[in-house]
């Protein structure tokens, strides 16, 4: 078994791939760190990171197809009668390679050639409508990182003050948690994880107290992760891309599948898994229809979009995925392997 | 000779595509013994040697195998980018083992071909004899106890005729089957068993179809 990894470790870093790997890395902190070229963000690292293992993946479906053409296949099923060692050594080599380049990611941050992402946070505006028992109905878009927290700015033009001094007043969530609002501040309501998991919540001011806010200027704060933070976001990809693997060994394998249309249906499938959504209006159009369908499937997946957090909104995103959700996404990869293990019947002629 | 024979083929027909290409055949071949098939071009020699070896699905008829196959096809494929050591060492994982075990038989198989030599070169890098010694010692390889040999002369120099007449000698435990075509100098390596006629030839008189391979 190890000869057999080590064979296919070799075929898939060849002499040039882990130099390559290593540049591409240094670029990435390079375009995403300098505050003249990039965005100075974590978010945009981790987006130029993320490429390394689709490379990887799309590396992997061209290799398993020539080794198909090598004859390996023939061979496997000549001395393998269990059919499980090659697809177990070839899963076991790209999780290597996938380890070993996050790994070697973390790095780059506390370089001192490059300068540090500074600690920042995100804000972004969120929907607040009115029920008709006065409640507000506070939408978040999605589901948001637990640390988040919302800040609402309250117009207390017609609410009741003695001399011109307002009291505070209390204001509740469904769930009993009360705090007090003060006229000439912001309220400020961390949310609680049932809160940022769904991305709806209700807060209600006394009944009758007239105190309405203002809803243009209500904002959902969400602190962005550091690069203390950058392991575990790392290896939030590692979770994301392993079970990539085993779909792709499995469309190879048990679909028998060419090895570079594997590798396109495993990124489509990932992507998809990757997809965040939004609430959007799709309308009734044929487009919206390929929408729906898309949407569907997308429904049909771990909501694991959380694990690969890229981009300039990436703290929208991180530490979303439920362990819930991650354990069905890796069981998934697990199945998937599975299936590529299984010993087929041969093709015919 | 124990009882069970190696490889049993019973009532076999041979198809490729929708055409069939031979059978019903029959054969027995028992541990230690040695068969010699004939056939001309298109006649399913390679199609009835993919069958025995597991690599083809069977329509009609049985095949039954004890033990493991090692099969030298008639067109070798190889990692080219390999060299010949590194690739039956992998080939011999495949089958599982210790360390100790894989060098000993990968040590064997490339002494039994004179591939020594060449242990370190790139299979690219070597000429057709040598790839189809190559082929020959990664079917040796982990001493199967059945051996099927496709046209294994090919390509072959005398002194590889008489490396595989020499490995077919040292065999005395395995069952060896070798196909070939009319007068290309296998009747030494084996005894013939009998012929495989292309059926589009015997189509008129269907009476004369492929006459059973037995021994």
């Amino acid at each position: 078994m190890l000869s057999l990894l080590f064979g296919f470790l070799r075929a898939l870093i060849g002499k040039w791939w882990l130099p390559a790997f290593a540049l591409a890395l240094f670029a990435a902190a390079r375009l995403s760190f300098d505050p003249s070229l990039g965005s100075h963000t974590l978010g945009t690292y981790l987006a130029y990171v993320s490429i390394l293992p689709t490379i990887l993946l799309f590396r992997f479906g061209w290799l398993l197809q020539k080794r198909a053409e090598q004859g390996w296949p023939e061979e496997e099923r000549l001395r393998d009668p269990s059919g499980r060692r090659a697809p177990l050594a070839e899963f076991l080599a790209c999780t290597i390679v996938t380890g070993g380049i996050l790994i070697v990611a973390c790095l780059p941050p506390w370089l001192p050639m490059f300068p540090q992402p500074e600690a920042s946070t995100g804000l972004y505006p969120v929907r607040v409508t009115e029920s008709a028992e006065g409640d507000w109905l506070i939408d978040l878009g999605s589901k948001v990182p637990a640390s988040s927290i919302l800040h609402l700015t309250l117009d207390w033009s017609e609410v009741a003050s003695t001399n011109g001094d307002f009291q505070p007043l209390p204001i509740q969530s469904p769930d009993g948690r009360t705090i007090d609002a003060e006229a000439g501040k912001l309220l400020t309501w961390t949310l609680a994880p049932r809160e940022a998991y769904y991305g709806k919540m209700i807060l209600q001011p006394p009944a009758g107290a007239q105190l309405n806010v203002r809803r243009s200027l209500v904002r959902l704060e969400i602190p962005r992760p550091g690069r203390g933070d950058l392991p575990r976001l790392l290896f939030g990809q590692f979770l994301f891309f392993l079970p990539l693997f085993g779909v792709l060994l499995a469309w190879f394998r048990f679909a028998r599948v060419r090895g570079s249309l594997s590798a396109l249906a495993t990124f489509s499938f990932g992507s998809l898994a990757a997809l965040s959504l939004q609430p959007i209006d799709l309308g009734t159009g044929p487009a919206a229809w390929i929408a729906k369908i898309i949407l569907l499937l997308k429904l049909a997946l771990p909501p694991v979009e959380g694990l690969l957090a890229t981009g300039q909104r990436f703290e929208r995103v991180a530490d979303t995925a439920a362990p819930l959700a991650t354990t069905a996404w890796v069981l998934l990869g697990a199945l998937c392997l599975g299936l590529a293990c299984r010993r087929r019947p041969p093709r015919k002629g | 000779m124990s009882a069970l024979p190696v490889l049993q083929v019973d009532a076999l027909v041979l198809h490729r595509g929708d055409r069939r290409l031979a059978g019903p055949l029959d054969l027995q071949l028992h541990a230690g013994s040695r068969g010699l098939l004939r056939g001309g071009n298109g006649s399913g020699k390679t199609t009835f040697m993919h069958s025995l070896a597991g690599l083809l699905p069977i329509e009609e008829g049985s095949i039954s195998v004890q033990g493991r196959v090692g099969y030298a096809m008639q067109e070798p494929r190889f990692p080219e980018d390999q060299c010949c050591a590194t690739y039956l060492r992998q080939l011999h994982a495949l089958l599982g083992g210790n360390r100790k075990q894989r060098e000993e038989a990968v040590s064997v198989a490339l002494e039994r071909f004179q591939l020594q030599p060449y242990a370190k070169s790139r299979i690219g890098n070597l000429s057709r004899g040598w790839r189809q010694r190559l082929n020959l010692a990664r079917a040796w390889l982990g001493e199967p106890q059945l051996l099927l040999l496709d046209e294994p002369q090919t390509a072959l120099d005398p002194d590889g005729m008489r490396a595989l007449a020499g490995a077919i000698d040292s065999s005395p435990e395995s069952a060896v089957l070798i196909v070939a075509p009319e007068g290309v100098g296998c009747d030494t390596l084996a005894p013939e068993i009998g012929v495989l006629q292309d059926t589009r030839s015997t189509d008129s008189n269907p009476e004369e179809q492929a006459p059973e391979a037995s021994c």
